[in-house]
């Protein structure tokens, strides 16, 4: 290196030092400590205590709700985020129309979004209330006798996915970008073949946006295994365990049953899920998506 | 001329400061984390205030609020800065904490003191300690009744004069009292016990056995108290149940259910004489003790705030001094009578004064001096079972589960978290 590049490099250094030590100090290091303490047993008010696998073992073999955990997670991987990837996707394509006043359409529809999770957790319990609330009040309309949602272990984990389609803006946002960013002259093409709307969809549309639904399917996996948030405010993991999902229980074990190391190991198992998930979809992303920038 | 006149000034200052440093070093400032909230804090400043700030010119005392946030506590033990005085204890919590070695005996203290056992409630001096050694001192405590609407009461066609004796009596008042609107909804709720932790024991069971260090959620008694909680299911849709009371408003607010008119019956501690003047003065009310199924009323479940001492705590002297006049005589008595609690100690609860300010003394006294009193559970791995016994009641109203099985599957669960926790404990 020549002495103007060493000099540079100092200041480039010097420059990101306070992010540098705040990565350091505040993310590494803890993921450091976690590994670590989800060998022990830590109360969080004593010093940890070395248990090897004990943690993962016990998780693994004898802690029921920890499957549990699992399987109410996947329900909402299995059925939320499918759901929430359609939605998000329609209501782009339906605000990608060249309409009158369509900006203000597209900001209603974000709005949601960005308001913060705990109020409208409290807001969406309110209207799910079976005796009371908005939602079953609309469907008596109908003549439907609304369910018990979150009092009802059947129907409390379907209303936390309709709580968070309520959400789906921040998705539908990055879908509309790249529904802008696929060329005319493939559409128009397409029409001069005689290909009518659905098929213009299916061989245009799909492939084009492929990349963001690929991110968004990816983002998607990460979020709902961290979901516990709405669940905490909302319901607490019940009723009746319907609604345990496994930050939640990674949070009772950490934070109020003294289980600091136990729920570290389950932090872990967790990265271990997710990042198996992922290289899978990596894996399989060859086949159908498509980026449209790599062929010229 | 002006450098000099400039260095006399600053060095003036300078002394000055030091000595009004020193003046104020000479009060200790300790820390106090109350649980207590709303208007009971106010009237607890003043307490403190008064009594003990004002009062001695060594230790001064700072109260914070942390209503409702447990975690709080145990992020301030793992960043060494805790409270030097926490009563945002609950009885039951108390042997987690000491268990895991978070709070500091006070055997020492209490000895050079000079404090007598014998001054207060016998059962809740043993709720005061955790493998024989005395881990807190409370100032308020309260035992629990039954209350109920005597206007609904009387609608309904019963008698106030004599409510219910037992289990039965008690399902048919809740059923009498229960008003449905066309819809099947409930408009008024009669009554519905909960809790299997508190009506286990009102059928004669125990969920834990201290000596044998055994869980024992699956007594028979147990089960069968939770075939009782059960039975409610007949008149009382699950889920229609959980909808009206998730619409009720919060039991600590004037919204209060039972005095909005919204329940014919309700729990209370001795509070419920402060919340009748606050939230609704015209309300009538009388209360009886809990029914169990042999017809025998003298169970009560009491329990309350325990101050205690935080290891990391680095004045413990002081907050031992604090605690000392919290729990004495004096302040005990303002303090029950401005929250309308019980005072610990048996003289101050016997307290003409006392007993004309919380009327409902008349009942609970007697149940706590002779009748069955009991405590919640206090064990090391408390909060766990509590969440695995009511997700188990849960389901067992649900209809997940039958009441053996869910009972069983606590029993398991929680057996095999202690008996870690005690291995380990051997080990450290």
């Amino acid at each position: 290196m020549t002495r103007l590049e060493k000099g540079e490099l100092r200041w480039g250094i010097f420059f990101i030092l306070p992010w540098l030590l705040g990565l350091i100090i505040f993310t590494a290091y803890p993921i450091v400590m976690s590994f670590y303490y989800s060998f022990t047993d830590y109360s969080i008010v004593q010093e940890p205590f070395w248990v090897g696998l004990d943690n993962y073992k016990t998780l693994i073999r004898i802690d029921a709700i920890f499957w549990k955990s699992l399987e109410n997670t996947f329900y909402m991987l299995g059925l939320g985020l499918p759901l929430s990837l359609i939605a998000g996707l329609l209501l782009a394509i339906l605000l990608n129309m060249k309409v009158k006043g369509m900006a203000i359409h597209r900001t209603i529809f974000y709005l949601p979004s960005i308001l913060p999770e705990v109020a409208t957790a409290i807001l969406w319990v309110w209207l799910f209330n079976p005796q009371y609330g908005l939602v079953n009040a609309i469907l008596s309309w109908f003549g439907i006798n609304g369910p018990g949602w979150l009092a009802d272990p059947t129907w409390a984990k379907p209303a936390l996915i309709l709580m968070g389609l309520w959400g789906v803006g921040g998705g539908m946002i990055i879908y509309l970008a790249s529904l802008q960013d696929v060329p005319q002259e493939l559409y128009e093409a397409a029409e001069l073949d005689g290909a009518r709307g659905w098929q213009k969809m299916v061989h245009i549309t799909l492939p084009m946006i492929s990349p963001v639904i690929f991110f968004n399917l990816i983002m998607g996996i990460i979020g709902t295994f961290q979901f516990s948030v709405q669940t905490f405010v909302a319901t607490g993991g019940g009723p009746a365990y319907s609604t345990m999902f496994y930050g939640l229980y990674l949070y009772y074990n950490a934070f109020q049953w003294w289980k600091m190391g136990y729920a570290s190991a389950m932090a872990w198992i967790l990265f271990l899920i997710t990042l198996l998930m992922t290289i899978l979809i990596f894996k399989t992303s060859a086949g159908w998506v498509y980026y449209h920038t790599e062929s010229k | 001329m002006s450098k000099r006149i400039l260095g006399l000034v600053l060095t003036l200052v300078f002394i000055i400061s030091t000595f009004s440093t020193l003046a104020y070093a000479e009060k200790v400032k300790i820390v106090y984390w109350t649980g207590w909230g709303g208007s009971e804090l106010e009237d607890l400043k003043k307490i403190i205030d008064e009594g003990f700030n004002k009062k001695r010119s060594d230790i001064e005392v700072e109260t914070v609020t942390t209503f409702g946030a447990y975690e709080k506590l145990l992020a301030a033990i793992a960043g060494g800065t805790p409270p030097d005085v926490v009563s945002a204890v609950w009885d039951s919590q108390l042997a987690s904490l000491a268990a895991r070695g978070a709070i500091v005996p006070l055997d020492n203290y209490i000895r050079k003191d000079k404090i007598h056992s014998s001054d207060f409630w016998p059962r809740l001096w043993q709720s005061f300690q955790y493998d024989g050694k005395v881990y807190a001192l409370a100032a308020t405590t309260n035992c629990q009744f039954t209350a109920f609407n005597v206007d609904m009461v009387q609608a309904a066609g019963l008698n106030p004069k004599t409510p219910p004796k037992n289990t039965k009596e008690l399902y048919d008042w809740a059923q009498k009292l229960t008003k449905f609107d066309d819809r099947g909804n409930i408009q008024i709720l009669g009554y519905r016990p909960s809790g299997i932790a508190l009506w286990g024991r009102l059928f004669g069971g125990k969920l834990y056995d201290e000596k044998n260090k055994k869980i024992t959620a699956n007594d028979p008694k147990v089960v069968e108290a939770m075939e009782y909680l059960l039975s409610y299911n007949k008149f009382l849709d699950p889920t229609k149940y959980a909808a009206f009371t998730s619409a009720l408003g919060n039991y600590w607010s004037p919204e209060n259910p039972f005095f909005a008119g919204k329940m014919a019956m309700q729990d209370y501690g001795e509070w419920i004489v402060q919340f009748g003047k606050k939230y609704n003065p015209k309300l009538k009310y009388d209360i009886f003790p809990y029914v169990t199924p042999t017809g025998i009323r003298n169970s009560t479940q009491f329990g309350g705030s325990m101050f205690c001492i935080p290891v990391g705590s680095k004045h413990k002297d002081e907050a031992w001094e604090f605690i000392k006049w919290i729990s004495s005589p004096e302040p005990m008595k303002k303090i029950a009578i401005a929250f309308t609690n019980m005072p610990p100690r048996i003289a101050v609860a016997k307290d003409p004064e006392v007993l004309e300010a919380i009327p409902v003394l008349k009942l609970t006294i007697p149940l706590m001096e002779k009748g069955n009193a009991f405590t919640s559970v206090s064990m090391p791995v408390w909060e766990q079972y509590m969440t695995e016994l009511s997700a188990a009641e849960s389901m067992v109203i649900n209809g997940q589960k039958k009441p053996k099985e869910a009972l069983d599957d606590v029993t398991t669960r929680i057996q095999q978290e202690l008996d870690t926790f005690l291995a380990r404990q051997q080990k450290k």
